[in-house]
């Protein structure tokens, strides 16, 4: 049984890519839909272009900064200093925090200026591919709480 | 046996599935068990005659069984390898005697009566293209089930190893490939010539007609003497206004405005395609025409009518036949009795009938 | 049935028996579980198709069976039309995903996938069990949407916007459309996890010795089918998510300029060609996902019956791995008439084309396989000439349709409708059938009767050749698909006879279905055992003992020596060589 266990390791990495790679192409799907819709009504003139607020760019940073955060902690792990390893998971977790309190804000901003999701075609695929997003976004939460109990066992 | 059961099968299905026509079911009726069993007496025949069918086969064959144990002489046991080579022969050689019966007994009426001038190139693609799959069709057949009647079971053979041949993979690959290229290449000419770089498009005499469809109704619209279609838009739609036509614009004012579509022979039509609710598609099979009718965007197909109306009549000795558009795409409940009907006229008659139209302007203002 | 060793079931929280069987995580009693579902959808799905043919065959009669189970939509006996469409629908979703993806792929990979590579389970059996449990409650649902007001979806099974979209356009589209969406969205997630499952243990956990080159061709036909799947559903998803926003939050992605029911509505920028072309992105890979279980299942029969090699081993392989990659690049050959650009039309008719290369190819390496061979005639091998059969008829009716120009006339009429049911409905059905009467004394340890499999064969093959083959005519006369009846048109009434006789010859076939049923449940008990080796194969899913085992074999799992097709080879004295033989002993 152990050998059954070690290969289960490596099948498992193999499937978390899987998953990746079938997310990929769901929004590889919504993007092209925004693509040619964006195409075919900038001819007909129905187009209307938005600006994202500033806020979205702050949050893309914070993203960055906590897959680098995450990796570090993967990194320590492996190392053995398992106390620095836990300290970075929760730094993880509260800039995850913060990058949803970011994320709220920048959509308020949109609802003000009219932007639904209802409406022009151009907000709806904001909102569309936000609401797919999020719940990738939410589901590695979870993934991230846990990680992190597992590490303290 | 079983061509005995198919005929009961057919000839009780009938009554089976109309137990009385016109009477329908009440559940009040039935009352009493009696009347439940009359109500359903054919089922209750049908189940009981297959139960007894069955047992008088089994306990026939368990007889003959029984009997040759008696009289000591064992039973051939019947070897079904054998008989199934030689069912596969058969069913190759009925198979092919039926698909080239059904060309005959169904004659491809379509093939002979295509009415436009694109229509003639579409003809001859599609008879080469059908003698090419006929050919491949028996050939592929009939090496399949010669095979396998050939090299049925005998203990005395072994199968021989044979695991590949590169040259012969080669030659097959090569000549499919050719065989398609050259479909393949002769269609997108023809494709070409119709839909992309149709030479009626150039010259401007083609004569537009506007198609609108709607559940579940085709409309026509037709430019007038001036030959330009007015403008038009789906927020104008009210009342007897049913293609919201903008009367503001001058070339609207002598639009024509039909539940018939009439055409002129031997001239480019240039048919513009569009819907106001769901997707419909517009499909005139002898023109070899159809294109779907899009929500919100104009779909067009270029065409030249070659047949009048009364000439196909001729030509297939019915007097009522008429040319029809049917819809061809699913639309909802009365998608099967969207049609609008085609006459092609020669261009005398066709002048005299568009004079004697009235345009959309004054149909709407008049009443 | 299962022998429960206690260290996989040591953390399972529920301490009944009876639970631990239902929720089992074992990979054969899953492909069990996904056998019986498909088996029983897929007759709901042929008893709705024997009834809306009894609509086509007697139009303007009553029937009384219509109002026994439609009681509300079949008012004094005469079907409604949009209900008609209604069982169209549900009959071609039912058939296509539940019965051919779930139960072909789902019932074989996970049957074969750990069996033939030599692995103990899947990679992970707990997504597995999710993966069946999934699939069931999708099948249910769609089930369930029978039993809404306003009727199942009617929209076809290709759901095109705006008549999905919009409820006032067709009663179906209401409650029912979304049942049906709500149904799929469970099933595309189950099919996503299933197919990470399979891809994951085929990569990973092959046993000792067994290369990608060393693997069955059901094996290889298997994984590509998950790539596919995995490459290609989530494009649906997409596109379902975006029809829910159309449907229920008032977004325009698929609608725009639509004047219903005697009002103008809101929808403004969308356009409907976008649906068709994120739909068929997932639909042409679909027929693939269909149809390459099916032609792996019939390559490891031909091989096993004929007593032979497959003929070009290698290149099967890489004409799978051409069909799997191309049918990414021929999803428009389904739209040439719908309003694309005519450039889009030519090209896609030359990838069309390109794709037709290795299909024919297969075909010739199984005539090959079958040429000099030393053919059994039992079930199996039956079912598969038949799938060799209908395969060739309609890969050719399939050139005259991905020919754009010769599309015009034939697109969405019955030539199309005969078409597909010839390569999908019958040849990956015909793999199916060939699959379990071949692999059910693994499944089950007993063996199923020849006389009735050879009966069931001969009933299906003829009929299903006698229904289909008249359709192509009709097509080419004009008929369109989708009508209720042909009554309001003279030409088509030289096909009333025609219409009769196909319905009468399904309903014969549909009673040969039963046939098949029985047999399947009676030899399931009263069966003859089987050995364990019944049919003298070299693969490694006979070399497991008879009774079910958790984690498949006794001892150390099999070493592979050769490749699996090893048959009447002059160097060895039998037939067959196992894989897991090796040649000094």
């Amino acid at each position: 049984m152990k050998s059954y266990n070690d290969k289960n390791i490596i099948a498992v990495k193999f499937i978390v890519w899987l998953f990746i790679l079938s997310s990929v192409m769901l929004f590889a799907g919504i993007t092209s839909a925004y693509i040619v819709n964006r195409i075919g009504l900038l001819n007909a003139n129905k187009w209307i272009y938005i600006q994202l607020p500033n806020v979205f760019i702050c949050s893309n940073i914070l993203l960055i900064i906590s897959s680098i955060t995450i990796y570090y902690a993967n990194y320590l792990f492996n190392e053995y200093k398992y106390l620095y390893s836990k300290t970075l998971l929760i730094i993880t977790f509260f800039i995850g925090i913060f990058f949803l309190i970011l994320q709220l804000n920048g959509l308020k901003y949109l609802i003000n200026n009219n932007i639904y999701l209802s409406g022009n075609v151009a907000g709806s695929y904001i909102y569309n591919i936000y609401y797919t997003w999020s719940t990738c976004y939410i589901w590695s939460f979870r993934y991230l709480l846990l990680l992190f109990f597992y590490t303290t066992k | 046996m079983k061509i005995i059961f198919a005929c009961l099968t057919y000839f009780f299905s009938n009554f089976l599935f109309s137990q009385e026509l016109g009477q329908y079911i009440d559940e009040n009726n039935q009352n009493s068990i009696i009347e439940y069993i009359f109500y359903n007496r054919y089922i209750i025949l049908i189940l009981v005659i297959s139960i007894l069918l069955y047992r008088i086969i089994t306990t026939s064959i368990n007889i003959f069984k029984l009997n040759m144990i008696l009289i000591n002489q064992p039973l051939k046991k019947i070897d079904w390898q054998y008989y199934t080579g030689y069912f596969m022969i058969l069913f190759l050689l009925s198979g092919i005697f039926l698909s080239l019966y059904q060309f005959k007994f169904y004659g491809l009426d379509l093939w002979y009566s295509s009415a436009t001038l694109h229509g003639q190139y579409y003809d001859f693609l599609f008879l080469i293209v059908t003698l090419l799959v006929l050919i491949v069709f028996f050939i592929t057949h009939i090496l399949l089930f010669y095979f396998i009647h050939k090299y049925k079971k005998n203990h005395n053979r072994k199968a021989s190893y044979i695991t590949h041949s590169n040259k012969l993979e080669i030659y097959w690959t090569s000549i499919t490939s050719l065989i398609l290229l050259l479909t393949v290449i002769y269609g997108n000419v023809i494709w070409n010539k119709i839909v992309i770089n149709n030479p009626n498009k150039k010259d401007n005499n083609s004569i537009i007609i506007e198609l609108t469809g709607e559940q579940f109704k085709w409309t026509a619209r037709y430019a007038g003497y001036d030959g330009v279609l007015g403008n038009r838009s789906f927020r104008n739609i009210h009342d007897k206004n049913i293609l919201g036509i903008d009367f503001n614009d001058k070339y609207a004012l002598d639009d024509i405005v039909t539940n018939e579509i009439v055409l002129p022979v031997n001239k480019s039509i240039k048919m513009l395609i569009s819907s106001k609710d769901v997707i419909h598609s517009a499909y005139i099979p002898e023109f070899r025409l159809q294109m779907n009718a899009v929500p919100g965007m104009y779909t067009s197909f270029t065409f030249t009518p070659i047949i009048t109306t009364n000439e196909m009549r001729l030509k297939k000795n019915d007097e009522n036949f008429d040319y029809i558009l049917f819809c061809n795409k699913i639309c909802g409940a009365s998608h099967f009795n969207m049609w609008i009907r085609v006459t092609v006229l020669t261009e005398n008659n066709y002048n005299n009938w568009i004079d004697r139209q009235t345009t959309f302007y004054q149909t709407i203002n008049s009443i | 049935m299962d022998r429960q060793t206690d260290n996989i079931l040591s953390n399972n929280k529920f301490n009944m028996k009876i639970l631990k069987y239902i929720f089992s995580r074992d990979h054969k009693i899953i492909a069990k579980q996904f056998l019986i579902t498909a088996m029983f959808m897929g007759f709901i799905g042929l008893f709705i198709s024997v009834l809306f043919r009894l609509q086509l065959a007697y139009p303007n009669r009553p029937f009384y069976i219509f109002k026994l189970f439609f009681n509300k939509f079949a008012n004094d006996g005469y079907l409604d039309p949009s209900f008609y469409l209604s069982l169209v629908t549900i009959h071609g979703t039912i058939m296509i995903f539940f019965v051919l993806t779930g139960g072909l792929s789902g019932t074989f990979s996970n049957l074969l996938i750990p069996l033939q590579i030599g692995a103990r389970d899947m990679a992970s059996p707990f997504l597995n069990m999710l993966s069946y449990w999934l699939f069931l409650l999708s099948s249910l649902t769609m089930l369930y949407s029978f039993f809404v007001i306003t009727g199942p979806a009617s929209a076809g099974w290709t759901i095109y916007p705006p008549l999905s979209a919009l409820p006032k356009a067709i009663n179906g589209s209401g409650t029912g459309q979304t049942v049906w969406l709500i149904s799929m969205s469970i099933f595309i997630i189950s099919s996503l996890i299933g197919n990470i499952n399979y891809i994951t243990t085929i990569m990973n956990m092959r046993t000792q010795g067994l290369t990608m080159y060393r693997l069955p061709i059901i094996i290889w036909a298997l994984l590509l089918t998950a790539i596919l799947g995995l490459l290609s559903f989530p494009v649906l998803m997409a596109a379902v998510i975006l029809l829910i926003l159309d449907r229920g939050f008032g977004t325009s992605f698929y609608l725009s300029d639509i004047f219903l029911a005697g009002e103008y509505l809101h929808y403004d920028g969308g356009s409907p060609i976008l649906f068709q072309h994120l739909f068929w992105f997932l639909g042409h890979p679909e027929v693939y996902i269909v149809i390459l279980p099916a032609l792996g299942i019939s390559s490891e029969i031909l091989s096993i019956n004929c007593r032979k090699p497959l003929f070009g081993y290698h290149t099967m392989i890489y004409s799978l791995i051409a069909i799997a990659g191309l049918s990414f690049f021929v999803w428009a050959h389904h739209m040439f008439i719908s309003g694309i650009n005519p450039l889009i039309g030519s090209v896609f008719t030359i990838t069309t084309l390109i794709i037709a290369v290795p299909s024919a190819i297969k075909v010739f390496n199984y005539i090959a396989t079958i040429w000099r061979g030393n053919i059994k005639f039992t079930t199996p091998m039956l079912f598969t000439i038949g799938l060799i059969s209908f395969f060739i008829t309609g890969g050719l009716t399939g050139i005259y349709l991905g020919n754009a120009i010769l599309d015009i006339n034939l697109n969405d009429t019955y030539f199309v409708v005969a078409h597909f049911h010839i390569v999908m409905g019958s040849a990956a059905i015909f793999g199916m059938f060939a699959g379990i009467y071949h692999w059910y004394p693994k499944l089950f340890q007993k063996m199923m009767n020849e006389k009735l499999g050879h009966i069931h064969f001969w009933i299906t093959y003829i009929s299903i050749y006698l229904i289909f083959f008249p359709m192509h005519f009709m097509g080419i006369n004009g008929m369109p698909r989708r009508y209720y009846d042909f009554n309001a048109f003279g030409m088509f009434n030289i096909f009333i006879n025609m219409n009769k006789f196909i319905t009468i010859i399904s309903i014969i076939s549909g009673f040969a279905q039963l046939i098949f049923l029985y047999n399947f449940t009676y030899s399931m008990f009263k069966g003859k055992d089987s050995s364990k080796n019944p049919w003298k194969a070299n693969t490694l899913e006979w070399t497991t003992p008879i009774e079910h085992i958790h984690g498949n074999w006794e001892n150390d799992l099999p070493v592979v020596y050769r490749w699996p097709y090893e048959y009447s080879n002059p160097k060895y004295q039998d037939d067959y060589m196992p894989q897991n033989i090796s040649d000094k002993h």
